[in-house]
């Protein structure tokens, strides 16, 4: 036991940088969770993964494939590329072994950005934040995307949604975000209540309307307005600066 | 359907009606969850004879097949892992429809896994493991609507268990428990998905409770609501079990008492306010979660009939409430070898608590797979017994302090399984009286029983085990009076329903979920149980009736 934990304590202090700190935060999101392999690498419920004098080889071919018949499935389809690295990565030096592939350049948003991204997901406020309906910098779910960055809070607070369509289904009237309209079936999302509702209506039973006067006002009033400073800094330094 | 003896009329008419007939409508047969079916068609005197009808391959092998099927006139859903759900006619098997949920983008935190699902309003509904709600039109299989819980990256969080509904409101919770996460459940209106409440399970700055959570502690205490709940109709009370506080094994950021974490919380459905709690462990440092199943059942105690909540939690403890008022009646263990208490007194509380400790192994018992797992007790009102699927395994614990990262494992500490002190590794069903607590008689087995308990007014009580069998013991000796080799481990949820006066028993087969791998080190057989995913259907050959 004692030599587990200073294994652990060296892949600590090893200061993994760059691809192995993108790994490492991948394989606490999934390879740690549930009765797995801990943060560390270092089991539980499932096999030790640190210090196990795996090679490259085979981490790589067990982290794409999985294990048949155990809870470790195969991730090779499942992550991303630059993820699936990552995690490989982080697995060789929890292993001794130092990844021939730097990854990407640890990127850093400055201390407002910082601040302004995790208001833009901030779990505290439930489902009153942006991240309910935008994915920016993989926080959130993508339900609409961010076309352009306001200039200022004045701007994001007046922002209109003309694409915003009024839908009646039946006894119901709702503000609607259309997805696809088939010869069948038309889906959009109901924006009723926050979170949106994604709905798959019969196309001939749906009657759509310009307009609607449904606002952002809903979420954006869960933040101040330094709060929303913030969250466009965040959104500058990762989507780009409003041309 | 034939008509019930009247002694077991009787009972029913004691106990309120908690079971099942031609339809198993629900994840826990009814709202009172007893996971007890009124046919007595297959029998102790016939269940001999009881052979396969159809079977019915999902294909979906991820996890195992963890499902409860649900039966309403004459057709059966059923659901996997990777959220794929069959419509399938209840007499042969015969697909009626299908929906296959697209596969995710990304990792999920604690992989595909999926419990059942919940029809009602002419809807099918169900949770996805990456933490959205889908509703399925009920005759087509059509999506209807979809909606985010959580982003589930962020959260840490997922849907395993099948929602409940409780008229037009459909009621779900989520895993994260051994996640930074803090838990909820989420209603949601049947008809077009609107949000209608959350409830958190650790109360936010000013509201009571808040101040038993240290700091920021609160943020990512856990409480995760990973099963599914119970419904009183008269009281108008969902009931839910509320799971660990986390990080699970280390409280030295969360010193208090942890509310609402292992506790059985009962919400107005309509508004999802709290009416009352009950804690059953204060300041959880075991990963013993409350979230398990409540059964609800009316009984004399000391005296007064009472409506009762009878919950066995993770740490082996049935745990009996009054559940107009919450109020402690009493706990007794359905384990042989536990350390972490002493035991409950009198009036709940827990004495001699057994705490890991930072950095050392402790050997504690039950181990941090649990003295029982989330595969569901029954409670049969012809004997009066519920009926208890139990694991002997311990842990060796070491807490440990960790850094938040939302929604990364937040164990706070590591564990191995041990065998227990008093011989190998094994687990075992019994039945007991629910009140008392005193054990009528014990059926044990030599690896882990993972399966539901299912007891029918034949007397009999179905479950599985990891080697493939599906068997059924005599509810009132223990006896083994049947057995079939399904060819996979066994982890779901069996039901009992009819169709055209054709008593069926169907089991989900297929060995899997996270706590079956946990298990392996005590278990090293466990190498052999097959994974898989098929439902299995038995009845009695229809000469013979």
């Amino acid at each position: 036991m004692r030599l587990a934990f200073l294994l652990v304590l060296a892949a600590g202090l090893a200061r993994p940088q760059g691809i192995i700190q993108q790994g490492s935060e991948v394989f606490a999101k999934t390879c740690a969770i549930g009765y797995c392999h801990g943060v560390k690498g270092e089991g539980g419920g499932a096999p030790k993964l640190a210090g196990r004098g795996f090679d490259e080889a085979y981490i790589t071919s067990v982290t794409r494939a999985g294990v048949p018949g155990t809870a470790m499935q195969g991730y090779g389809t499942i992550l991303a590329r630059p993820e699936f690295n990552a995690v490989v990565a982080y697995v060789m030096n929890l292993n001794g072994i130092e990844p021939r592939t730097s990854g990407p350049a640890p990127r850093t948003l400055d201390p407002d950005a910082q601040r302004g991204r995790e208001l833009f997901s901030d779990s505290v406020r439930g489902f009153a934040r942006c991240s309910t309906c935008h994915q920016v910098d993989g926080l959130g779910i993508a339900v609409a995307a961010i076309a352009k960055v306001p200039v200022n809070v004045a701007e994001l607070r007046q922002i209109t949604a003309s694409h915003v369509r009024t839908a009646d289904v039946a006894s119901e009237r709702f503000p609607a975000l259309v997805v696809s309209q088939g010869g069948r079936r038309t889906v959009l999302y109901d924006l009723t209540t926050i979170p949106p509702v994604l709905r798959t209506v019969e196309s001939n039973a749906v009657r759509l309307g310009d307009g609607a006067k449904w606002t952002h006002a809903s979420v954006l009033n869960s933040y101040r307005d330094p709060e929303l400073d913030s969250i466009l800094a965040f959104l500058r330094a990762t989507l780009g600066s409003p041309k | 359907m034939r008509f019930l003896p009247l002694f077991a009329v009787l009972a029913l008419a004691f106990a309120g009606d908690g079971a099942t007939h031609s339809d198993w409508p629900q994840y826990g047969g009814t709202d009172s969850f007893w996971r007890y079916s009124a046919l007595d068609q297959i029998n102790t005197a016939n269940v001999k004879r009881l052979a396969p009808v159809w079977a019915f391959q999902t294909g979906d092998y991820e996890m195992g097949l963890q499902a409860t099927p649900i039966v309403i006139g004459g057709v059966l859903y059923l659901s996997t892992s990777r959220a794929h759900v069959y419509a399938l006619d209840a007499a042969d098997g015969h697909l009626i429809w299908q929906y296959k949920y697209p596969q995710p983008r990304g990792a999920v935190p604690y992989g595909p896994q999926n419990r059942g699902v919940a029809v009602s309003g002419g809807k099918v509904i169900l949770g996805t493991y990456d933490n959205y709600v889908v509703a399925l039109d009920q005759k087509t299989g059509v999506e209807a609507w979809r909606v985010n819980v959580e982003d589930s990256k962020q959260c840490g969080c997922n849907i395993t268990a099948a929602p409940l509904i409780v008229k037009d409101t459909v009621i779900v919770g989520g895993t994260g428990g051994d996640s930074a996460h803090r838990g909820y459940l989420t209603a949601f209106d049947i008809r077009n998905g609107h949000l209608k409440w959350r409830f958190y399970t650790i109360p936010g700055p000013g509201e009571k409770g808040h101040e038993t959570w240290k700091g920021d502690s609160w943020k990512f205490g856990g409480g995760a609501t990973w099963m599914t709940g119970s419904y009183d109709p008269d009281l108008n009370l969902v009931y839910w079990g509320v799971g660990n506080a986390a990080s699970d094994f280390y409280a030295g950021e969360r010193d208090g008492q942890n509310l609402y974490t292992n506790s059985i919380i009962a919400l107005d459905p309509d508004t999802g306010k709290l009416r009352w709690y009950y804690q059953e462990i204060p300041k959880d440092v075991w990963d013993f979660d409350s979230s398990y199943e409540c059964v609800l059942l009316d009984r004399e105690v000391r005296g007064r009939v009472r409506k009762l909540l009878v919950h066995v939690n993770k740490g082996g403890f049935a745990f009996v409430l009054d559940r107009s008022n919450g109020e402690f009646l009493g706990a007794y263990p359905i384990v042989d070898n536990y350390n972490w208490i002493k035991g409950v007194t009198e009036d709940g509380k827990l004495i001699g608590r057994n705490e890991p400790v930072e950095g050392k192994a402790a050997y504690i018992c039950p181990g941090a797979a649990g003295g029982k797992s989330w595969n569901q007790i029954a409670f049969s009102p012809r004997t009066g017994w519920i009926y208890t699927p139990s694991l002997e395994v311990c842990s060796d614990l070491v807490a440990g302090r960790q850094e938040v990262i939302e929604g990364g494992s937040f164990f706070g500490g590591n564990f191995i399984m041990k065998p227990p002190p008093d011989g190998p590794a094994h687990s075992h069903v019994d039945a007991y009286d629910p009140v008392t607590g005193k054990r009528q008689w014990s059926f044990s087995y030599k690896y882990s029983l993972l399966a539901s308990m299912l007891a029918t007014a034949g007397d009999l009580v179905f479950t599985g085990d990891p080697e493939g069998n599906f068997f059924a013991l005599d509810a009132r000796t223990g006896a083994k009076l049947w057995s079939f080799q399904t060819g996979a481990g066994h982890r779901g949820s069996s039901v009992a329903y009819s169709v055209n006066g054709r008593q069926y028993v169907a089991t989900p087969t297929g060995w899997g979920s996270l706590v079956s791998n946990a298990l392996t080190p005590v278990w090293p057989e466990a190498e052999t149980f097959r994974a898989g995913s098929t439902l299995m259907v038995f009845a009695l050959p229809e000469d013979r009736k």
